[in-house]
């Protein structure tokens, strides 16, 4: 919406607490809203895209600022979460008068006494927008050494002065897998105090920066233990040119707020905590967490599933995908069995791509080695995500170090498509007394998809090829017809393959991927079959189930009479 | 302003805890430990005397007073007086403690503590029974009271069935006494969303209980103007004292418990948590005026549901459908 008309419309606005608007500059207007016992002051900021999204409140009161939540210290007034606003943009106009309803009373709410707290909430929100340092510690309730990790020195007055690059607890690394930890591993490390603060504090008055005085006021908030654990942190070295303090207060939940203030001074002063001066200069640093509890959290991942541990055996296209997946979803301990190396063939439908094909021969006999798709796997996985252990078996399923592999495992993902394999394996698990397990698989050329969660106890793999008379191989979930030719080569007998895409592989590993979270869960202890269904594009004979089914089913399983997997002697 | 009434009776409904007759649960767990205590003392005497070691229970604490609250953390509190049929002269106070917490300290899965007023014991399971410890003493009930280690302890005067009666008889009107009990739940569940449970933080329940009572007005249809005239009255209770530490006024209360013995109900508090206490009442009442005053019921929800912690949402009354904007929590 171009100025001009946004100017009308503003000025069409009517509204029985609005007292007087007027215009700023093009896109900004000043609004005087009279609430039950002050006037408030406040200012809308139209985007471009107006009325495609709601504009931008600041509040202009600086003596309010800091002492309301949900005002930071730009002013900014958070009234909806914008991220998910579906707005009507023909009714501009509306838009605007109830935008204005919304800010004043979000206003008048939050000035009342018992939303005070909630201030102190919401101290990092804030200080949002200042300039923020990673942090893989985890702020509790006691003073401690912890580590930080500086770079780049600026020289000011031929004195260097450290920036703060990453935070950890003292003696705790994040994993060297994870990003470039590694490079990281190369900058200097200093040992800083973590003082939790008994209770919260206000901001700044006055929407200030924090200076020397309102470190005064944090001081009131320390007790003795925490000075102590300053002093012995320093040692004898308590005087010096710059010291940084990580601060914590509590707040509602588990994560305290933290900032991480840089004192800098031009000459040796004693540690401002010690002895505060007004000579100190003070950054203030917000915190970016990377710590487990909170990723955990923000990245919608369940924090009980750190706990776990899946095996999956088969990590081609959908179990390397059901691999990710779970990683992704918060699982804690990921074990990968699978006996084949990465390929080019592999990577049009395959979790890791070409960036794990190596193509330099070694020096010694000249041979191009390839990588395990589980080694990839890990890399991938742990490159991505910095809480996941993933041990790679890089061996057939069946062998002895596989199956020691899946000892202490909460459950098994078993994805190795072919269906002889899985018989076997189905076997092996029920003699090793495997309680729970999901089998997955794709039909071929888009056809459908299987994942199947069963209670090994009442239901096994081989139940679903079986009847009361015994074993038959067109299985009950069954969507092409066996006994066809489905296999495709682009290169003669040595490149046959099984035709689907990596999109079909997704679908069914999600399926998979969401049974094994429901069963580490306890959502569900039933043996049930999930399938999804694709189009009938290539002429394959197809059966009376694919003929009959929705998009999707689910069905629930039970024993069959004739399965010699569960009645094995 | 918005009309409330409604939503408070479904949410009082939400958050009550009913009696010891109403919930099976509370009555079974009661009843389990009163009746193992019987067992165990079954071989007791009297000391010096061939007489057995009786007693009979008293129901007491929130729920024989019709006001208990579900608890936030789950930690159910189970008041039970244990009256024995002696004379404050027969046994030592401090000698009795001892003996039921011996014969209660027997089981796993439960840790029993010897508390000033009470043998208290703590269940794995996340629920504590307190059993107050009395001498009949001829109908003048005394309470075993002081710590195990500490000098001063003995047989107190104590009230129990007389505090009962004063909370239950606050009106003869029905109406009014349930109207009554529903404001000292909201009280409740105020005081459990605000103040910490560490230490002597919040201000016991008993005494908002006995400050209630003693403001209870009957308000027709409307228990926020009812809690509004308590928490008024709460606010005005307090009167100014010169904190000597800090150099600063602070405001303070004394509450006495309406029978014997009469003492200071919010004694354990300190200057500060009494100050605390005013404050929050301060927001509290501040809080429940807004609500009472909002034009919207949807905003006065909101401010109920800060004061309460679960006070559930009213739904805007600006349509949906019509809204100029909504949050659709849609995402990719």
């Amino acid at each position: 919406m171009i100025s001009a008309e946004l100017n009308k419309v503003v000025q069409q606005v009517r509204l029985p607490f609005l007292i007087t608007s007027s215009q700023i500059d093009d896109r900004t207007y000043h609004f005087s809203l009279q609430g039950k016992s002050r006037e408030w002051e406040v200012e809308l900021w139209f985007g471009d895209s107006f009325p495609y999204c709601l504009p931008a409140a600041k509040l202009l009161d600086p003596t309010l600022i800091g002492r309301l939540p949900h005002v930071n210290r730009y002013g900014t007034i958070c009234v909806e979460e914008s991220d998910s606003v579906l707005v009507d943009y023909a009714k501009p106009g509306l838009v605007i008068s109830t935008f204005l309803t919304d800010v004043l009373r979000l206003l008048e709410r939050v000035s009342l006494k018992i939303y005070q707290s909630e201030l102190h909430d919401e101290i990092e929100g804030y200080f949002s927008g200042i300039p923020a340092v990673n942090s893989f510690y985890f702020a509790g309730t006691v003073p401690e050494k912890i580590n930080l990790k500086v770079t780049q020195k600026q020289r000011i007055l031929g004195y260097s002065y450290y920036i703060p690059t990453m935070l950890s607890a003292d003696g705790e690394w994040p994993p060297i897998e994870f990003s470039n930890m590694e490079k990281l591993g190369q900058l200097q490390s200093i040992n800083i105090p973590h003082i939790p603060l008994k209770r919260a504090i206000d901001p700044p008055e006055n929407a200030h920066d924090i200076k020397i005085d309102y470190v005064t006021q944090l001081l009131a908030l320390v007790d003795e233990h925490a000075l102590c654990v300053l002093r012995h942190i320093l040692k004898s070295k308590d005087h010096g040119r710059q010291f940084f303090v990580l601060f914590s207060m509590p707040r509602a939940g588990q994560e305290r707020s933290q900032l991480l203030l840089h004192f800098k001074a031009n000459s040796c002063l004693q540690h401002p905590l010690l002895k505060p001066c007004p000579d100190w200069e003070v950054n203030t640093y917000s915190v970016q967490r990377h710590n487990k509890e909170y990723l955990l959290n923000r990245g919608g991942a369940d924090a009980l599933l750190s706990q776990k541990k899946v095996a999956v055996i088969g990590c081609g296209s959908v179990g390397g995908e059901v691999a990710a997946m779970l990683a992704k979803s918060g699982v804690g301990e990921l074990t990968l069995i699978d006996p084949d190396k990465l390929e080019a063939n592999n990577i049009y439908r395959h979790r890791v791509g070409g960036a794990y094909l190596n193509f330099i021969p070694l020096k010694r006999d000249g041979k191009v080695t390839a990588i395990y798709k589980v080694h990839a796997l890990a890399l991938e996985i742990q490159k991505n995500l910095p809480f996941v252990k993933v041990n790679p078996v890089a061996f057939r399923a069946e062998s002895i170090n596989a199956i020691r592999a899946l000892k202490a495992v909460d459950t098994i993902v078993v994805a190795v498509g072919n269906p002889s394999l899985s018989l076997l394996l189905n076997k092996q698990l029920l003699e090793l007394g495997v309680y729970h397990a999901i089998f997955c698989w794709n039909e071929a050329s888009g056809y459908g998809g299987h994942s199947v969660s069963l209670d090994l106890t009442k239901v096994c793999y081989e139940c679903l090829f079986s009847d009361e008379k015994g074993f038959t191989a067109e299985h009950i979930l069954s969507l092409v017809q066996p006994g066809q030719a489905i296999s495709k080569n682009l290169t003669g007998c040595a490149g046959v393959f099984t035709p689907f895409s990596y999109l079909d592989s997704s679908r069914t590993a999600a399926i998979a991927a969401q049974q094994t979270v429901d069963a580490l869960l306890g959502h569900n202890s039933s043996s049930v079959a999930r399938s999804w269904k694709g189009e009938d594009r290539y002429g394959l004979r197809v059966t009376e189930r694919f003929n009959q089914m929705s998009l999707q089913e689910e069905l629930l399983l039970a024993k069959q009479a004739g399965c010699r997997g569960c009645h094995a002697e | 302003m918005a009309e409330l009434q409604k939503q408070m009776l479904a949410y009082h409904d939400e958050i009550k805890l009913g009696t010891y007759e109403e919930n099976a649960d509370l009555r079974n767990k009661r009843d389990l430990l009163i009746n193992e205590l019987k067992e165990s003392l079954a071989e007791e005497k009297v000391p010096g005397t061939d007489r057995k070691l009786a007693f009979s229970k008293l129901d007491q604490g929130s729920y024989a007073m019709h006001t208990g609250v579900k608890p936030l953390d789950g930690d159910f509190d189970i008041d039970v007086g244990v009256i024995f049929d002696i004379t404050a002269d027969e046994y030592d106070s401090r000698q009795l403690k001892k003996l039921v917490r011996g014969k209660l300290n027997k089981k796993s899965k439960r840790t029993v503590v010897f508390n000033r007023p009470c043998i208290t014991v703590e269940y794995q399971a996340g629920y504590h029974v307190d059993l107050p410890i009395y001498a009949q003493n001829n109908g003048d009930i005394h309470i075993a009271w002081g710590k195990e280690f500490s000098a001063e302890y003995s047989w107190y005067e104590a009230d129990p069935v007389g505090l009962k009666t004063w909370i239950n008889n606050v009106s003869a009107n029905s109406d009014a006494r349930a109207q009554f009990r529903r404001c000292v739940r909201y009280l409740k569940r105020w005081k459990d969303k605000h103040f910490s449970n560490n230490g002597n933080i919040a201000p016991p329940s008993i005494g908002l209980t006995i400050q209630a009572r003693n403001a209870f007005t009957y308000k027709v249809d409307s228990d926020l103007d009812c809690l509004i005239a308590i928490a008024s009255s709460i606010k005005n209770s307090f009167s100014s004292e010169l904190d000597i530490d800090t150099m600063s006024f602070k405001k303070t209360v004394a509450v006495n418990l309406p029978v014997k013995p009469y003492k200071n109900v919010y004694y354990k508090m300190t200057l500060a948590q009494l100050d605390n206490y005013y404050n929050k009442v301060d927001a509290l009442l501040e809080a429940l005026k807004s609500a009472r005053d909002n034009d919207s019921a949807h905003e006065a929800s909101k401010v109920l549901q800060r004061v309460f912690g679960d006070f559930p949402l009213i739904e805007d009354s600006r349509a949906i459908k019509q809204a100029p904007y909504v949050t659709t929590g849609h995402n990719a």
